[in-house]
């Protein structure tokens, strides 16, 4: 241990150097534009306060987007990680072929974004696509449907795309988290008399809640602050019924060119994301104690 | 009895795990299905789950350059993506790996600090970084070139590979260090010619890992570049798309080539990735 000296944070310096000139001064840049009048065809730039903020916390569109930010992220994520934790218990058994029931459940987390909404655009298609053809031909539609297209069903179809996209990570996850539980732990249980069910219950929810919350909130973060598959399938629309904050603040800074307008409303994606933690947090605090008391 | 019931629960298992990967897995072979298809039987006839005759004419078309939208240039775009994912590699790992290499042998208050800034800064969204960075690229008159998108992607890889690569330093056994510091070994020297090469399976699959970012994101080649001429392959495809009017089976066999780094990789590191993925989520 007396060899490891000081000197060997020497070998961090590049790394300090690259986190402050390429992602703090940017994190800090964005809120001093989000505090100025900037946009992309006029030089012109000018210190104006919280005129942005206040401008567009009166603005529906950033609203509808914060409800729609809401709905893709905790239902995306809550999705993602049923859906996730089912295929890992599945998979938590030895079988024939199980290695590539798994690469293969691995597989949509793989293949590129763009390749993956690509595809479902096409699968979306309303006089071609497989899903309008399969649903008219067993009869369940009259008319084909308007996935990307139609406001009521927007949203639903572009959070299929992304759970579809996202589940794979929380099933790796879990699976690692499932094999680590012993197995002494179970072979006690069962000689005790408990059932799969008590066993479940008792023992492995318990035994990987801490990867369970973990996982949430990166999902919650990840699926909160994710710009590509809206913006492949429907760039926010049909009316805004399917941007989120992120897109909007990608349509407002290099689309219509507000640098101002895009910068405030990053600034605002996370701001928000933090409230809503620390909401959770609060409330997740309360339960604990209610359940104590 | 017993055997009897497990045996019963077992089938109604699999089943469910075979109609799950059915199911999920249904756009990767509807991408690959629609690839290999001609336009006219992918237009009369999409409902047939088998293509009739197969043929390899959009993968023909698109290479040759004779998809109907005739400013779709796969081949350059495809050797834009190369570039820049391979440079975006070698560069974060040249950061990445003395700093992740200190951050594991030198376990201090200094240390955690930093690895909870990687962490954090990991959770923003890329558009708090895309406003500056355009701006600083416009400064250095990198905009519109291939190195803009380099320098962002280079951003977003550090972090993360830092940490993983921690993880992988930390594994090494100390002892073997120490026997050449003793030796008279300089810090670097223990580096490059110990721990380095003990830790190639890690640094295999950060750099892998850096790869994917690289050829996989979106929104930095939407912002940064405009010419037909410096587009990645995701900015390409994504273009493409307008409508019933799309040329589908050129596109999807555009997407089946964007698709297959991603699946070589996975295929050969699969393990190696699937647990540097993992080890981030469970043991921080």
């Amino acid at each position: 241990m007396l060899l490891y000296k000081k000197k060997y944070l020497y070998f961090t310096v590049p790394v300090f150097v690259f986190l402050g000139l390429m992602i703090i001064f940017p994190i800090v840049y964005t809120i001093f534009v989000s505090l100025e009048r900037s946009r992309a065809t006029d030089p012109e730039r000018y210190f104006v306060g919280f005129d942005n903020y206040r401008k567009l916390l009166v603005n529906p569109r950033l609203w509808q987007a914060f409800k729609n930010s809401l709905v893709y992220a905790f239902l995306g994520a809550f999705a993602k990680f049923w859906l996730g934790f089912g295929f890992a218990l599945l998979l938590n058994r030895s079988f024939k072929g199980r290695s590539l029931a798994r690469s293969l459940l691995f597989l949509p987390w793989v293949i590129p974004v763009v390749a993956w909404c690509t595809t479902w655009r096409w699968m979306y298609s309303t006089h071609l696509g497989i899903i309008n053809r399969l649903l008219l031909l067993l009869g369940l539609v009259r008319e084909p449907l308007n996935f990307l297209g139609a406001r009521s069903l927007a949203l639903p179809s572009v959070l299929l795309v992304g759970i579809t996209e996202g589940y794979p990570f929380f099933m790796v996850t879990l699976l690692a988290a499932l094999q680590a539980v012993p197995d002494t732990l179970y072979e006690a249980a069962s000689i005790d008399g408990a059932s799969g069910w008590q066993q479940f219950i008792n023992i492995t929810i318990p035994s990987i809640s801490g990867v369970i919350k973990i996982s949430l909130v990166l999902g919650i973060i990840w699926s909160w602050n994710s710009f590509p598959v809206v913006w492949l399938l429907t760039k926010g629309g049909p009316s805004d019924a399917t941007h989120l904050l992120v897109t909007l603040s990608y349509e407002y800074a290099f689309i219509r060119g507000r640098y101002d307008y895009g910068a405030s409303l990053s600034v605002i994606t996370v701001l928000f994301l933090i409230l809503l933690f620390l909401l959770l947090r609060r409330l997740q605090r309360g339960g604990d104690v209610g359940e104590e008391g | 009895m017993l055997v009897k019931k497990v045996k019963k629960k077992g089938f109604w298992l699999l089943l469910a795990l075979i109609v799950g990967i059915i199911v999920v897995d249904f756009p990767v072979y509807w991408m690959f299905v629609t690839s290999i298809r001609d336009e006219r039987e992918i237009f009369s006839n999409p409902t047939i789950l088998l293509p009739v005759r197969p043929t390899f004419a959009n993968y023909k078309a698109v290479f040759g350059r004779m998809l109907f939208a005739k400013n779709f240039d796969l081949p350059i775009y495809l050797q834009n993506s190369l570039a820049v994912s391979f440079l975006t590699t070698l560069i974060t790992l040249l950061i990445a790996i003395p700093a992740g290499y200190g951050l594991a042998r030198y376990p201090s208050r200094v240390s955690d600090l930093i690895s909870t800034t990687v962490l954090f800064v990991y959770m923003f969204p890329g558009m708090v970084f895309a406003i500056p960075l355009l701006m600083f690229i416009q400064k250095l008159g990198l905009y519109d070139s291939l190195w803009s998108l380099i320098i962002a992607f280079t951003t977003f890889a550090v972090p993360f590979s830092v940490w993983m690569l921690r993880g992988y330093f930390g594994t090494i056994p100390k002892e073997i260090e120490e026997c050449a510091l003793i030796d008279g070994c300089s810090p670097l020297g223990v580096l490059m010619r110990v721990s380095l090469p003990l830790a190639i399976p890690g640094v295999v699959a950060t750099a892998a890992y850096t790869f994917l970012l690289a050829w996989n994101d979106v929104l930095y080649p939407l912002i940064f570049v405009r010419a037909e001429t410096r587009k990645t392959l995701t900015v390409g495809i994504s273009g493409m798309v307008y409508g019933d009017l799309t040329p589908w089976g050129g596109i999807m066999a555009s997407s089946v080539i964007a698709s297959v780094p991603p699946v070589l990789f996975f295929a050969l590191l699969q393990k190696n990735l699937v647990k540097g993925l993992v080890a981030g989520a469970v043991k921080e």
